[in-house]
């Protein structure tokens, strides 16, 4: 037994080492689930830092609204930390947040929160309106009436990116969603048609006297006070009889804004090589029905001496991908204008503009651009970039509420009409433009996008 | 004593006597076995501690991650080509298939499916739902992309049930959603009972991107 000395402490010191050793794994293993869990609580929190890095940016951009805006845009040095509630909470994490363009009207926000050396990145896409100037949204110096639908769940909205303007009251009701201004009572210009070709610059930029259709400055005015010019103001004068006689291009016996509308178109745009006077291709004397096929290919501008009606197309109704015009002095009914993205349909009328079910079952697209004398009437839903402007009234009108099929939004144009060569081709000089800055859209208007990275 | 004679010089060294030092005396034998068997009893029940312990809390904490990371693939998704990217300045994202990013109003083909849509989606093309891997037997999640491929998420093979359900607030919210993952396991403790630990794990998601 003398090699057995010892032996059972050495059993016993044996054993409980292989318990420590169970024991310093169980405890290891429970250290690395703390860790572990540890871990996903700092990345779960740093997601939710980076979320407000990227809320703080969006509150940062919204003070800028209204100013002009380089891209990209960064938070001030110091607002880049989540504290706990309260004055001088403890910090919770810090953020790196920056924003640049996606396209011309949207803006993504990229946020990196950071805890304990963990990282999570959000990014966030918002509409937004860049710093342009394009035609007005919806304008009206008459009354304006906006009206959705709703009964029970089923809701049809009007959605107007704005600013709506009106010359007289704005009324609305629960399912209108304007995301811009809304200014009644403003003071208009109507748009006229008053104006001569100017050869110096190659535009219709030259005012001319009203009542001075063709633009010779001979030409009568209300000489007997009735409230028109007629013959009857020219009196025995001969020239001045002559000069009626010429400027009276329609004939009808009274010198009005009609025959400036006409004259504008047929004479004065046509030194412009457009041939669309009497006797051209463009011209039609008399009422038309169109539809996608029926427009000659390569024709940006047609005159129509009567009403048009546009036939119900769902997919683009003209045939070519191309900016196109059309003026009439009736009234123009759209079923369905719809057009290549991009592209700009432009309806002149000397009547009232009316639209159906745009869009209704199709994709739109494009700017739809409505200069009408007289009133400017949309039913049922649908969607265009819109600069809309009605010497009368306009009146947008959902009529019945099935939700997502028959909302009407109106958006801003996409075109920078600052530059001479986005003007839609036949808009009179004083078409009234709306300067645009940098705005968000609501959300209602452009959701905003998140994604976790 | 001893006499040594070294060199010429005679040392003398005392005699050690070992004799009364062979063995240990009962009494020593009688302590060092009652402080060995304490020792022995106090390892014994230490280690009965750690393994009871052990195998009851291991499958709680399993049954816990797997809930919590069947829970992290539903709402967050994972990067999803078909999803595609986008860019922002110069950077390009990929974007995930959580349903978290859902940017439609998601439907419900049952308790334990949702269909959902992501950006580039016109519809509710994507799912996620549970099903049975016909592999282990033991009942997985899959995500069906909006090319209609099905693949399984490994990583919640084994779960017990999983439910998606709208909030209800006194109306029906669209875009808030409860998802719950259970996960059962059973245990046999060290006196042979079996019983039945449940972890149920639920969370409420926001989908921001449905209006």
């Amino acid at each position: 037994m003398k090699n057995k000395k010892g032996f059972i402490l050495v059993i016993t010191t044996a054993f409980i080492a292989s318990l420590l050793v169970v024991a310093l794994a169980i405890i290891g293993m429970s250290c690395g689930e703390i860790i572990q869990t540890r871990v996903y609580n700092d990345q779960s929190t740093a997601y939710y830092v980076a979320r407000s890095g990227a809320e703080m940016m969006y509150n940062y951009l919204k003070a800028k609204e209204g100013e002009t805006i380089t891209w990209p845009q960064s938070m001030p040095s110091g607002d880049s930390v989540v504290r706990t509630r309260g004055s001088g909470g403890t910090i919770v994490g810090n953020f790196v947040a920056t924003a640049d363009t996606i396209s011309s009207n949207m803006f993504g926000i990229v946020s990196t929160g950071s805890v304990n050396g963990r990282t999570a990145k959000v990014t966030v896409k918002y509409g937004c309106d860049a710093a342009f100037e394009n035609g007005r949204p919806i304008g009206c110096a008459g009354a304006m009436s906006l009206k959705g639908a709703g009964w029970w769940i089923f809701k049809s909205y009007v959605r107007a990116e704005g600013p709506l303007a009106s010359g007289s009251a704005i009324t609305s009701n629960n399912f209108v969603q304007i995301s811009g201004t809304t200014l009644q009572n403003q003071t208009f210009e109507p748009t006229n048609f008053w104006w001569k070709y100017n050869s110096a610059t190659g535009t219709c930029s030259t005012p001319k006297a009203v009542g001075d259709t063709n633009g010779d400055n001979a030409y009568l005015t209300d000489a007997n006070g009735d409230g028109s010019i007629t013959l009857a103001d020219a009196g025995e004068n001969i020239a001045a009889q002559e000069a009626f006689i010429n400027d009276d291009i329609n004939s009808d016996g009274v010198v009005n804004n009609k025959d400036a509308f006409i004259s504008y178109y047929t004479v004065e745009l046509n030194h412009q090589g457009l041939n669309i006077g009497k006797n051209e291709t463009r011209y039609y004397g008399s009422s038309q029905s169109f539809n996608y096929n029926s427009i000659p290919t390569g024709v940006p501008i047609v005159f129509v001496n009567g009403d048009v009606n546009i036939s119900f197309n769902s997919t683009a109704w003209w045939a070519q991908n191309s900016n196109n015009t059309i003026v009439a002095t009736g009234d123009i009914n759209i079923a369905q204008p719809t057009n290549t993205a991009g592209n700009t349909l432009t309806l002149i009328s000397y009547g009232d503009v009316n639209t159906g079910g745009v869009n209704f079952f199709g994709g739109i697209s494009g700017n739809l651009v409505v200069c009408s004398v007289g009133d400017f009437n949309a039913y049922y839903g649908g969607k265009s970039n819109g600069a809309i402007f009605s010497n009368g009234q306009v009146n947008i009108d959902t009529v019945y509420p099935i939700s997502g099929l028959l909302n009407r939004d109106i958006k801003k144009g996409t075109t920078n009409w600052s530059d001479s060569t986005n003007w839609p081709l036949g808009l009179p000089q004083n078409y009234g433009s709306w300067p645009l800055k940098f705005a968000i859209k609501a959300d209602s208007v452009v959701k905003p996008i998140w994604q976790r990275e | 004593m001893v006499r040594l004679a070294l060199k010429g010089h005679v040392v003398m060294y005392p005699i050690i006597r070992m004799r009364g030092r062979k063995g240990f005396t009962l009494v020593e034998i009688m302590v060092a076995t009652f402080i060995t068997l304490y020792t022995l009893m106090a390892a014994w029940s230490s280690y009965i501690m750690f393994w009871t312990w052990w195998h009851e809390t291991s499958p709680e904490v399993e049954a816990q991650r797997m809930a919590r990371i069947t829970i992290s693939a539903i709402v967050n998704g994972k990067i999803d080509p078909t999803a595609g990217t986008y860019t922002i300045g110069t950077t390009t994202f990929h974007r995930r298939n959580g349903i978290a990013q859902a940017t439609m109003e998601p439907s419900f083909p049952s308790t334990q499916a949702i269909n959902f849509g992501l950006e580039p989606d016109t519809a509710n093309v994507r799912s996620y739902y549970l099903g049975v891997d016909p592999e282990t037997n033991h009942n997985v999640v899959y995500y069906k992309d909006s090319t209609s491929t099905v693949s399984k998420i490994d990583s919640t093979i084994g779960i017990t049930d999983l439910t998606f359900t709208n909030v209800f607030n006194g109306s029906i919210t669209t875009n808030m959603i409860t998802v719950t993952v259970t996960v059962d396991r059973d245990v046999i403790d060290m006196g042979g009972r079996t019983r039945t630990i449940h972890v149920v794990y639920s969370q409420l998601v926001f989908l921001r991107n449905v209006s």
